[in-house]
C-alpha cells in the first residue's frame, strides 16, 4: 500500500524517531510503513490520520481509488 | 541542572526504549546464567538434585511465559508482527526439521534426533526472521 507519510513527515521537519515517539511506535516501524514494507493496523492508521489532521484515504492509497 | 536536563530526566521513557531495555536486561541475565554454568557455579542438569531440577524448570518456565506475556502486551504492532512471523517460521522449521531427521535416522542416514539441536535450529530461524522483518 502506498502512502504519503514520508512527505507529511518531511513537511513538518520531523525525523522518523520523532514521528515514532508521537505515534508510540518504533523508528523501524515508521521506516517500514514509509517504504511500504509494513501496512499499519486500522487503529495506528487512525492515529496517523489524527496526528496529521487528514482523512486516512489522503494518507494511504491501496491503488483501487478511481482517478 | 538545566531546564532541559530536568525535562529529559523527568520525561517517561518511550515504549520503544522500555522494550529494548527490558530485552537487553533479559539477554544480560541469560548471558550471566550461561557464564555461571560454564564457570561451574551452576551445576549441570545431570548433577542437579530432583528438587533443584523441579525448581529450575518451574522458575524457567514462569520467567519465559511471564516475560513473553508482558512483552507482547506492550510492544508496538510492527515488532509484534515480526515476532508472530518469527514464531510461525520457527514452528515450521522445528516440524520439518524433526520429521526429516526422524525419517533420515530410520533410513540409517542420520544419528538419533537431538531435541536440543532442533530447538537451537528453530531458535536461529526465529531470530533470523525477526531481525529481517524488524530491521530490513
Amino acid at each position: 500500500m502506498r502512502n504519503r507519510l514520508k512527505v507529511l513527515r518531511a513537511e513538518r521537519d520531523w525525523s522518523q524517531a520523532e514521528l515514532g515517539e508521537r505515534l508510540d511506535v518504533s523508528r523501524q516501524a515508521i521506516n517500514a510503513i514509509e517504504t511500504g514494507k509494513y501496512d499499519p493496523s486500522l487503529p495506528l492508521a487512525f492515529r496517523i490520520a489524527r496526528l496529521f489532521n487528514l482523512p486516512i484515504e489522503e494518507i494511504f492509497d491501496d491503488g483501487s481509488r478511481p482517478d | 541542572m538545566t531546564d532541559r536536563a530536568q525535562t529529559d530526566a523527568s520525561k517517561p521513557l518511550s515504549r520503544n526504549r522500555v522494550m529494548a531495555g527490558s530485552s537487553l536486561a533479559v539477554a544480560v541475565v541469560v548471558g550471566a546464567l550461561l557464564i555461571a554454568r560454564l564457570a561451574g557455579v551452576i551445576p549441570a542438569p545431570q548433577e542437579m538434585s530432583a528438587l533443584g531440577a523441579i525448581v529450575t524448570c518451574v522458575l524457567g518456565a514462569a520467567s519465559v511465559v511471564g516475560f513473553s506475556a508482558w512483552y507482547f502486551a506492550r510492544t508496538d504492532e510492527h515488532d509484534l508482527h515480526a515476532n508472530l512471523w518469527a514464531m510461525a517460521w520457527s514452528w515450521i522449521a522445528s516440524g520439518v526439521g524433526t520429521s526429516c531427521w526422524v525419517v533420515l535416522h530410520a533410513a540409517g542416514l542420520a544419528p538419533v534426533p537431538d531435541a536440543v539441536a532442533i530447538l537451537l535450529g528453530s531458535s536461529v530461524v526465529a531470530l533470523a526472521t525477526w531481525v529481517w522483518l524488524r530491521f530490513r
